[in-house]
């Protein structure tokens, strides 16, 4: 692993971080005068190599492999101007570093083990958002989410593949037992449902969005429901006629949307009416994205515009929209319709839990194992060659058997030093 | 003296080598420090076994000598994996040992073009570009040649081990092979040292069978070689039985002596073949071990102890027997031994088996690190054929991992060093569905006679049994292909549904069924292996720059830029160019292509 430097910062500005990283980089850095103390900034005068002068810098040193890169990692913080900066890169390479290129930082840190594919995938996610939602699903990605939860579960396959490979490579052995088909099936359809809930695609497996309009009894959900969909909802003004959920394709700004109507927020629910906002409830878990409903004549409660996304001001013909509302429709007066689609779908861009690449081997991996769930082929051979399948496809997401070209199609987008 | 190649050594790899090397006609001279242990079965009496019956049919489809060499002299054959799918069949059998080795001396004395000398090598001549010129022999003989083959197995350097009795020696009673490490040292190879056992052989009297159970072999024993239809030798039954508790308190007793825990073996043995201690230690918990007795041949009452491998000192091998009911009053033979040796770093070779830093150097069997009589000859075969090749200037004899376990093989050694003695499992395959012992002859033979290693005639008759197989595919049912996938039947339930297959030779109606229940399958591993031929394909243009391709590992580019291969297929041959290097190439050639808006040329 060559030992990599590059400026992390957009110049010109205040302050520029220089980041160095690898198995030499505290080599480096001695020999470029650079006093180091571990996970200690020290302010100190930078003497460059064959240069009259020395830079005032702040040295941040943090030894590998608990470091970002897994590697050393030295970063030196120097006043930000582009000439400084050249000067101080070229003293760092002539000491025997290399000019970084894209995202080898990351990488580093990849190849040490500190980061997990979709981790990275992450840092790269940050470091691209657009707007400030994008940058929260983001990090709630960096924070592990997927990772956390796709490691133990490919572990899991792997381990279930081995049980079975073991079959097939030593029959002879008495210690190898036989699997239980009907405990590994139930396993599967367990591990299958954990995979698929990284869709929350409620019920289809098919990458379709899932739009959930939710709201107060009698907000109007079913009515705007029917406007989008064209489809024939039970609409009245009696609250809570939706009894539990009902389901339609929407074309939502050209993009094919799954939209969900689920029965309204009644006060005083028991009964069926109590099993049908479950039912709901269940629904609005799994969507995609969650409108509220709110109208003059059923508001939606103070506070409860957490439970969802975006609140919709409904039935904007009868008086003054909701404050807290992005946007104000009318289904009987058709207005507002398509820039809510627009609204919709630029929301349903951003918010993806995981990008393209991410889904298809998801998707793939869930199809595998829910065949398998339903029934396990006549032979142990082509149950070990399913397994396999499944477990490549988590592990190409980990990071764990991603081919090069994966990885320098990931890496290839991140801007230096990064 | 001068010879085209020079085979050192005469085990299963070497035998196979130097007749491979002879079929193509070239004259070759096979080394052995004893002419009367060519061919010997240094350790259990068995040919064949998971993932390993499959490298012996590949030996036959690529015409060597190891399939039909256990037709002849097997006496107990068992098929196994019947009950886990076609695709993991894998014939299996007990040989005759002394009868297998004078079949293979007989054959390796037929065939015209090899000249077996016996003598020790223990020099290897190369000229001042470092290319093999000759061997030096103990007596001090030279003999010259541009290439050789080395197949030392357990020889060099070896060291056995009983307790802390140690013996120089490569296998009971023989010596062991001392100059050639030094060569090769010299020569710039890493050397790195592993170890191996074998266990007691009792007197088949002083067994109580009485608590054993039987294993009979197949009621209709299958051939090994796709030439044969049947076999004819008598046949016999195996044993099974079980230490006990007392016998493992023994070997935890006398830990202390054991060469592998007391430090004196520090080599790596390997984790599939462990030694009865470290069964012991590593399975604690476990309160018996299962053990195989397998008779050595018909005319010896010689018994092989499978699963009581052991370099403990004799007198707690004779304890540990005392422990074991069917064995309490067995009359050892001979005593298990561990032995250490030699071998190379496989990284020094090329998919070709050649050593790439020693121009006419080729290296076969356990001195690449494998381990198993099958891995030896498939190797052996390899290095042999691809030797004459390079003589003659031609393309190596090189099977993808997609053709077949071979390929798998080399490749694993040649792209990851192994850690312990490299043994094939199916699960190494990634396409193992099409790599199946009955197919072996369709996926090889065709390759093999292209370059003159089989006859015209074997060659046309795998021909047309594909053929068969077609047609006969060709006629079924969409209906009918749905049921036999679908339902996964066997070959009678198929026939059931097509009773046209019954007509039919039964290697061709079983190749048709297999083909039909797999259907699903091999088609998308058909696809993963077609995207990887068209790549395979693909040319690179000579004056590539490789410094612009991103993300190409810094190795991988050192080598394409320094051998420059004409196609994305022959830069897949070189060490160090990885897989992952070959998809980024690919990609980006695709791009680069895509924007010039032509394709890449394919051959």
């Amino acid at each position: 692993m060559d030992t990599v430097c590059a400026c992390a910062t957009a110049l010109p500005a205040h302050t520029a971080v220089l980041r160095l990283s690898g198995p030499r980089a505290r080599a480096v850095a001695e020999r470029c005068g650079l006093q180091l103390q571990a996970w200690w900034r020290s302010e100190q005068d930078w003497q460059f190599a064959g240069v009259a002068g020395a830079a005032p810098c702040g040295v941040l040193f943090a030894p590998g492999p608990r470091s970002y890169t897994g590697y050393d990692l030295v970063e030196v913080f120097v006043p930000g101007s582009r000439d400084l900066v050249e000067l101080a890169l070229a003293c760092l390479c002539q000491a025997g570093a290399e000019p970084a290129g894209a995202g080898a930082f990351t990488r580093q840190a990849l190849a040490t083990g500190r980061l997990t594919l979709d981790r990275a995938e992450a840092v790269l996610a940050v470091a691209q958002a657009a707007d400030a939602a994008q940058a929260r699903a983001a990090v709630q990605r960096l924070q592990g989410g997927l990772g956390a939860e796709l490691a133990p579960l490919r572990q899991r396959l792997l381990h279930l593949r081995a049980v079975v490979e073991a079959g097939l490579d030593f029959i002879e052995e008495e210690d190898v037992r036989a699997y239980d088909p009907d405990a590994l099936q139930a396993e599967l359809a367990q591990l299958a449902a954990q995979i698929r809930r990284w869709f929350r695609a409620a019920g289809s497996l098919d990458l379709v969005p899932t739009v959930c309009l939710a709201g107060p009894a009698n907000a109007g959900k079913s009515a705007l429901f029917a406007a989008l969909t064209g489809s024939d909802a039970l609409v009245s003004a009696q609250a809570g006629t939706t009894r539990d959920w009902l389901s339609a394709d929407w074309d939502c700004a050209g993009r094919r949307v799954q939209l969900i109507d689920t029965a309204g927020w009644l006060d005083d629910a028991a009964g069926l009416d109590a099993q049908a906002l479950a039912a709901g409830t269940a629904r609005v878990e799994a969507a995609d994205l969650v409108l509220l409903c709110s109208a003059p004549d059923a508001p939606l409660p103070a506070g409860a515009e957490e439970r969802g996304d975006l609140v919709v001001a409904t039935k904007s013909d009868l008086g003054a929209s909701d404050p807290r509302a992005v946007l104000a429709v009318s289904a009987s007066g058709r207005t507002g319709l398509e820039p809510l689609a627009g609204l919709v779908a630029r929301r349903l861009a951003a918010s993806g839990d995981a990008d393209p690449r991410q889904q298809a081997l998801l998707h793939e991996a869930a199809g595998v194992l829910a065949t398998l769930a339903q029934a396990l082929p006549g032979d142990d051979l082509l149950l070990a060659d399913d397994l396999a399948r499944a477990a490549a496809c988590l592990g190409d997401l980990l990071g764990a058997t991603t081919p090069d070209e994966v990885l320098g199609e990931i890496f290839g987008r991140f801007c230096i030093g990064k | 003296m001068t010879y085209d190649v020079i085979v050192v050594g005469a085990g299963h790899a070497g035998i196979e080598a130097a007749c491979a090397a002879a079929r193509l006609g070239a004259r070759v001279a096979l080394i052995s420090g004893n002419l009367d242990t060519i061919g010997k079965m240094s350790c259990n009496p068995a040919i064949g076994g998971l993932g390993k019956g499959q490298l012996v049919r590949e030996i036959d489809a690529l015409g060597g000598l190891m399939a039909r060499a256990t037709d002849a002299c097997g006496i107990h054959f068992k098929e196994l994996g019947r009950s886990k799918g076609p695709a993991i069949w894998s014939p299996r059998a007990q040989c005759d040992k002394a009868a297998y080795q004078l079949w293979t001396k007989h054959a390796v004395e037929a065939q015209s073009g090899v000249f077996p000398l016996q003598g020790e090598v223990v020099d290897l001549e190369v000229n001042d570009a470092g290319a093999i010129t000759g061997i030096t022999m103990r007596d001090g003989r030279s003999l010259h040649t541009p290439r050789v083959v080395l197949t030392t197995g357990t020889f060099l350097q070896a060291l056995m081990h009983q307790g802390d009795t140690r013996t120089s020696g490569g296998r009971m009673g023989d010596h062991a092979a001392t100059g050639i490490s030094a060569a090769l040292t010299r020569l710039g190879l890493e050397l790195i040292r592993l170890k191996t056992g074998t266990p007691a052989r009792v007197h088949a009297d002083s067994i109580d069978f009485s608590v054993c159970e039987m294993q009979p072999g197949d009621e209709h024993p299958r051939p090994f070689s796709f030439s044969n239809d049947s076999v004819t030798g008598n046949q016999i039954h195996c044993w099974t039985c079980y230490t006990e508790p007392k016998a493992h308190e023994v070997i935890r007793a006398n830990l202390d002596r054991a060469p592998m825990y007391n430090g004196q073996i520090d080599s790596i043995g390997p984790r599939y073949c462990p030694s009865i201690e470290d069964k012991v230690v590593r399975f604690a918990e476990r309160e018996r071990h299962q053990l195989f007795l397998e008779p050595e041949g018909v005319n010896t009452r010689e018994v092989y102890i499978n699963g009581l491998s052991t370099s403990l000192p004799v007198d707690v091998q004779d304890a540990v027997m005392a422990a074991i009911p069917a064995l309490r009053n067995a009359h050892v033979m001979r005593y298990g031994y561990a032995v250490e040796y030699d071998a190379v770093s496989s990284a020094h070779l090329d998919h070709s088996l050649a050593v790439q830093a020693v121009p006419g150097l080729y290296l076969a069997g356990q001195i690449n690190g494998t381990s198993g009589y099958e891995e030896a000859g498939i190797q052996g075969l390899l290095a042999g054929a691809n030797a004459v090749l390079s003589l003659d200037g031609r393309d190596p004899l090189v099977p993808s991992r997609a053709e077949a376990y071979c390929g798998v093989l080399i490749d694993d050694l040649v792209t990851c060093v192994p850690e312990e003695p490299y043994r094939m499992f199916t699960s190494r395959a990634e396409h193992r569905l099409f790599l199946r012992s009955d197919n072996a002859d369709r996926r090889l033979t065709p390759l093999a006679g292209a370059i003159g290693l089989v006859s015209a005639q074997r060659q046309q008759s795998v021909e047309a049994k594909q053929q068969a197989i077609a047609a006969a595919i060709a006629q079924v049912g969409v209906q009918q292909r749905a049921r036999i996938a679908g339902e996964g039947l066997d070959l009678a339930g198929t026939i059931a549904v097509l009773p046209a297959l019954a007509e039919l030779p039964h290697d061709v109606a079983e190749g048709a069924w297999i083909d039909l229940r797999y259907h699903g399958y091999l088609e998308r591993q058909r696809a993963q292996i077609e995207r990887r031929q068209r790549q395979a394909g693909v040319r690179l243009p000579a004056d590539l720059d490789y410094a612009a391709v991103p993300a190409l590992s810094a190795e991988g580019r050192a080598t394409l830029e320094r051998r420059r291969p004409p196609t994305l297929g022959a830069a897949a041959h070189f060490a160090g160019v990885s897989q992952a290097d070959l998809e980024t190439l690919w990609a980006w050639l695709n791009n680069r292509s895509a924007e010039k808006t032509e394709p890449p040329v394919n051959q």
